[in-house]
């Protein structure tokens, strides 16, 4: 057995392939791209615009409540289950779309 | 923010001997090295940036070369694997001591290379042509760090073994 066989092996795994890529490759692959997808623009109004609305929301919910005895109307039962199914509805779909769709 | 001429510029010859290696052959080279940006271009924007670029586009490479070769088998083309020279290498007519003879380690190291599996192969082209550390394997091929030590020990052992006419 050759002694240096095993450096050979080494080196010549080593050696790197004699392969470069043709001069205009880069020319030919900038005409397949497409469109740069357009930079994104932070939006930076919209963390303080959720908050206001969170804010205001449920403060303007409650007074609309108040005033049009909204707790009596909702206590109905045709009305309760009608709310449900239409809350629930809204939580399959959303829950399809951000988990199972993907 | 990736200057992407640049990334082509600066990996473009990386990516051909890479694909040249893994393939063991030139068939369809520029098409795949083609493929390998497109898809780093449309993932680019995607890109955290929480694994080095070039873990990223060797793991792109490795799934269009895996890629290519599902299609081949598909298209029942002959697998590089059955060339000229691997064939040499198995058959005694023209085994890698005559390939020694004709000074011809390197093809012979080639030939041998495509009897490996692609992931034996994927992980000694990694390390010893482009100088990857095992754990740079271990992220690109997604596999613990342990078991790319074992591959990469039994690979090259493997390649001895095939080689080992030549070394006498």
């Amino acid at each position: 057995m050759k002694e240096n066989f095993e450096a050979e092996l080494d080196a010549a795994l080593r050696r790197t392939l004699d392969v470069h890529a043709p001069r205009n490759f880069r020319q030919r692959l900038m005409t397949r791209l497409p469109e740069m997808p357009a930079e994104e623009r932070p939006r930076q109004w919209r963390l303080p615009a959720l908050a206001a609305l969170v804010a205001v929301l449920p403060g303007a919910l409650a007074v609309v409540a108040l005033r049009f005895d909204l707790a009596a109307w909702l206590a109905q039962p045709s009305i309760l289950l009608a709310v449900l199914v239409l809350e629930s509805a809204i939580a399959l779909v959303w829950l399809w779309r951000t988990v199972f769709s993907r | 923010m990736y200057d992407f001429d640049q990334l082509v510029e600066s990996h473009q010859d990386m990516v051909f001997r890479t694909i040249a290696r893994l393939t063991g052959d030139r068939l369809g080279l520029e098409d795949m090295a083609q493929e390998v940006f497109l898809r780093l271009f449309r993932a680019l924007p995607h890109f955290r940036g929480d694994a080095q670029l070039s873990t990223f586009l060797y793991r792109i490479v490795v799934n269009v070369v895996n890629d290519e070769f599902r299609d081949r088998k598909k298209a029942r083309l002959t697998s590089p694997i059955e060339d000229e020279q691997a064939r040499g290498l198995a058959h005694s007519s023209a085994s890698p001591a005559v390939l020694a003879e004709r000074a011809q380690m390197q093809q012979a190291v080639e030939a041998g290379l495509r009897q490996l599996t692609p992931q034996d192969r994927t992980i000694l082209t990694l390390h010893y042509q482009e100088g990857r550390s095992y754990e740079e394997i271990a992220a690109v091929l997604d596999l613990p760090m342990g078991t790319v030590k074992t591959h990469l020990y039994r690979a090259r052992e493997r390649l001895k073994l095939m080689m080992k006419e030549w070394a006498r």
